[in-house]
């Protein structure tokens, strides 16, 4: 939407279109959308377009979670089906922008997501942004006390779409957008991909070791949504 | 003569096999059957704790008639664990108790005793208040210090009471007398020698200084001193005589030592003592502060007290004579001083408790701390003193099976932190069970250790795979010059699994193989491994042990060049770990499934930055020995029950893999580990 509304602007700013930019964010901010986690299936066959991007995200909670509150445009929510999540990834197909993981509701009450860490992050399109893991854990029995932080796994989100998403992400380039800068993925990926590559060339040998690949220098994929 | 001298030798050899025992895991991983033993005020009543099984009891002795009777007692799978426990007076004991498997629950505890002559009872309630005891007060009959604190979320506070036991269990501090000069967000009140609030201390995180803060004879607090917690250390004793502070600080020297402080000058005065080549741990003064009593430090890894009243210093020769080769600490004691609860314990003792009598200098054995471990022989660590390149001295401590029962496998275990932290010469269980399976084990006092020195430790920071390293190969390289092994692995926890790998990486010749617990190998994601780490001033207190914070630290980041690991690895972590993120684990598992190098990995459920629980413990030091031995092809282990062993320690690992709760469910790995418990 926001590249849109960029495109949008850079023709010609008038009075009308700014009204109706303005109108069109009001209406895309109060209806939030609901996170659909795609399946295997649907990723094999999904292709996103300029305006949208891959959202990848972890969870794991040992508390009961009703709804993950995600702030943008347009605001995101996920219920997760399972009372308990572990270990659990993610992946959705969401218009490009700038997002923010807001609150967790447990059914207790509200967990807001506090504002002196990092929350944001970017969506760039036609990726697959993995933006962190969501750990929710209960502290202390005599209070509703719990710890919500984002955390950067960002092997185990490789191993699972590599277990479960294989097509989409032999397709698709991989980013991190979690908190910090990271340079394990492109490390990853460029290790995946010559794997890929070498089966390709001498299948049946698999089992024949790898060239090791160096991580490409200077190339930090920065967390740019702080 | 020589037949008779070898025949000799073959019988002693054959004896040490034959007596040898291999330890059960599930003996030598247990929860201490006496883990306290406290002494009222008049010295009458024993107070001890203990587990049994797992299960939590509290009693207490009538040592005149030497009559028992249980005040406390709790099942294992209550999960309770005791924290604390403490007098208050001759009549009243709180103790406070810990529950992790039921959301960290902690508990205070009111035991009222009722004695005479002959017969003991008690009365016990909960504390209703939820808080902790500053000072028990014991000169003041039913009356402590207690900090109150209530919690809202996050926010706690805390008000200061001098309040009564049936106050504590009330929760009602109404008529009790409040303590009003707080500062807000100060932590940790301390009373001095005189049971008077004398010191607090506040920290601000951002800019990383602690202040310590006293509280002067105008009833005003006064700052006290202000420094960096990562950098200097500045304990205040108390007050002396002559109105100075006692405090055992290295701001002024590179060795943590005693000096007077002047309060208003804010300058380092008189130095009282300083030890040639170890940091002081503790100074006790009398309570008037006249006279220096004592200080303790860790000379060669072991604990000594250096006493300098004359009377005290005849009952620590006599306590040094008594348990020679063993050390000692006196854990209670009554008032009058006359009645002491001393731990006896060494590397090779996991502790004995005694109560001495310095009336009549008897010295009753009370107990072990761990009645399981009586029926078994433990090796003591060897002290060693190595010289190094750089000039500096390494303390090293070698742990040797007897020679009839050693596989001639030296597994080098360096320690975790790596800067501020260090061994001991002290009983460890991992350790005595390696020892106990044939393995010798090696622990080195790198560069970064604490208890040498500021220049020592701080010549740690930022030599992640650098200095620290050198100083573990220059080590071991000595051990290779005095003994002969016939191979080497390298085996640690936390820093120990880096160090670990690095060793390998670094000396590819030397070891054959790697056991990586709990470790961090990408250390780029120290900094950023969750959003709560990547505030500025997390990233300045990493700095100052990780180094600076870019693109060199790739460099000396095993998953990055994981091809440089020629030797079979096993990584262990813990799922909830999150001062060593698992995630640092399971990069480098993946980079080496990837190299399709040889890699197992173990992921504990319920651990964090080791394990929460005795069956994940008891399953991953099973699991490593049987990988040393798969990997070295070693044969079994020597020891008269053997085979028993062994087939419980399969079965042991069997059921890891066939329990969520511990490594997840492999029932591919159960079946191989069930068929060879049954060969």
């Amino acid at each position: 939407m926001l590249i849109c509304l960029h495109e949008y602007f850079s023709t010609r700013l008038t009075k009308a279109k700014l009204v109706f930019c303005f109108v069109l964010c009001l209406f895309a901010v109060g209806c939030s959308q609901t996170l659909k986690p795609m399946t295997t299936q649907q990723s094999a066959n999904s292709s996103t377009s300029k305006l949208t991007g891959y959202i990848l995200f972890g969870l794991q909670s040992d508390a009961h979670i009703e709804h993950i509150n995600i702030m943008g445009v347009p605001p995101l929510t996920y219920s997760p089906k399972n009372s308990l999540q572990h270990n659990h990834f993610i992946l959705a197909e969401i218009p490009v922008g700038f997002y923010a993981f807001s609150s967790v509701e447990t059914g207790l009450g509200l967990i807001e997501a506090d504002g002196d860490h990092a929350w944001s992050f970017k969506i760039d399109s036609q990726k697959i942004n993995y933006v962190g893991h969501l750990e929710l854990q209960s502290l202390f029995k005599w209070c509703h006390c719990y710890r919500l932080q984002l955390a950067n796994k960002s092997s185990f989100a490789v191993e699972y779409l590599q277990q479960t998403h294989t097509e989409l992400l032999q397709q698709t380039d991989l980013v991190y957008k979690g908190p910090g800068s990271d340079t394990f993925i492109d490390f990853a990926m460029a290790q995946y991909r010559a794997r890929a590559q070498y089966q390709v060339e001498s299948m049946p040998e698999l089992e024949t070791a790898l060239k090791p690949v160096s991580v490409p220098k200077g190339q930090l994929s920065k967390g740019d949504a702080k | 003569m020589k037949i008779l001298i070898s025949l000799f030798i073959f019988i002693c050899s054959t004896h040490w096999v034959n007596s040898h025992e291999l330890i059960p895991l599930r003996t030598l991983i247990s929860l201490p059957s006496l883990s306290s033993a406290s002494l009222n005020p008049s010295g009458e009543l024993l107070l001890t704790s203990g587990y049994v099984k797992g299960n939590l009891n509290i009693e207490v002795t009538q040592l005149a008639t030497r009559q028992s009777i249980a005040i406390f007692n709790a099942k294992d799978k209550e999960g309770y664990r005791l924290r604390r426990i403490l007098w208050i007076d001759d009549k009243r004991a709180v103790f406070e108790t810990f529950r992790h498997s039921y959301r960290n629950t902690v508990v205070n505890w009111l035991v009222t005793f009722e004695s005479d002559a002959n017969s003991v009872s008690h009365r016990i309630n909960r504390i209703n208040a939820t808080g902790y005891i500053i000072d028990p007060l014991v000169d003041s009959e039913d009356e402590v210090l207690f900090a109150h604190i209530k919690w809202n979320g996050f926010n706690r506070k805390l008000k200061i009471y001098r309040a009564t036991s049936q106050q504590l269990v009330r929760d009602n501090f109404r008529r009790a007398e409040k303590f009003d000069n707080l500062i807000s967000d100060a932590f940790r009140y301390r009373t001095d020698p005189r049971h008077t609030i004398r010191f607090t201390q506040t920290y601000d995180k951002e800019a990383i200084l602690l202040t310590q803060w006293y509280l002067d004879d105008e009833n005003e607090w006064q700052e006290l001193y202000q420094f960096d917690p990562t950098e200097y250390s500045f304990n205040p004793i108390g007050f002396l005589e002559n109105g100075q502070l006692a405090v055992i600080t290295n701001i002024g020297s590179d060795l943590k030592s005693l000096y007077e402080f002047d309060v208003n000058t804010q300058q380092l005065g008189k130095l009282i003592y300083q030890h040639d080549r170890y940091d002081l741990d503790t100074a006790e003064f009398d309570q008037q502060g006249h006279l220096l009593l004592s200080v303790s430090y860790y000379d060669a890894g072991e604990l000594q007290t250096e006493y300098f009243d004359r009377d005290k210093q005849k009952l620590n020769n006599m306590a040094d004579n008594t348990f020679k080769g063993q050390q000692h600490q006196i854990v209670s004691q009554n008032k009058t001083g006359n009645k002491r609860v001393l731990r006896v314990f060494s590397s090779a003792n996991s502790g004995d408790i005694y109560l001495w009598n310095t009336d009549n200098n008897t010295a009753d054995f009370l107990a072990s701390q761990y009645q399981n471990n009586e029926a078994y022989h433990f090796r003591p660590a060897e002290t060693l003193n190595i010289p190094s390149e750089a000039g500096h001295q390494i303390e090293a401590f070698l742990t040797q099976p007897a020679k009839a029962v050693s596989n001639d496998v030296l597994l080098v275990m360096p320690h975790g932190g790596p800067v501020g932290v260090r061994d001991l010469s002290r009983f460890r269980t991992p350790i005595q069970y390696l020892v106990n399976r044939g393995y010798s084990v090696l622990q080195v006092n790198y560069r970064g250790s604490e208890g040498y020195g500021k220049k020592y430790l701080d010549d740690g920071r930022g030599q992640f795979g650098q200095n620290i390293e050198k100083d573990i190969t220059t080590a071991v390289n000595f051990i290779h010059e005095q003994y002969e092994f016939k191979h080497t692995c390298a085996i640690g926890g936390s820093y120990g699994g880096y160090s670990s790998v690095m060793l390998a990486v670094l000396n590819p010749t030397v070891y054959r193989c790697v056991i990586a617990r709990f470790g961090v190998f990408d250390l780029p994601l120290i900094f950023n491994d969750r959003n709560i780490k990547i505030d500025e001033h997390m990233i300045k207190r990493w700095e100052r042990v990780v180094g600076k914070n870019d693109e060199k630290l790739l460099n000396f980041s095993p998953v990055y060049f994981a091809e440089k690991i020629k030797v079979p690895v096993l990584i262990t972590a813990g799922a909830v770990d999150t001062r060593a993120s698992f995630e640092h684990s399971n990069r480098l598992k993946y980079v080496l499934t990837q190299l399709s190098a040889p890699v197992e990995h173990l992921y504990y459920r319920r651990s964090a930055h080791g394990h929460l629980d005795r069956k994940s413990a008891r399953h991953e030091l099973a699991y490593i020995d049987d990988f040393i031995r798969r990997t070295l092809k070693l044969s079994k282990p020597v020891g008269n029950n053997v085979n028993t062993i062994l087939k419980d320690e399969m079965k042991l690992i069997a059921m890891g893999f066939e329990n969520a709760d511990i490594v997840g469910i492999d029932k591919e790995k159960a079946q191989v580990y069930k068929a060879r418990s049954r060969q």
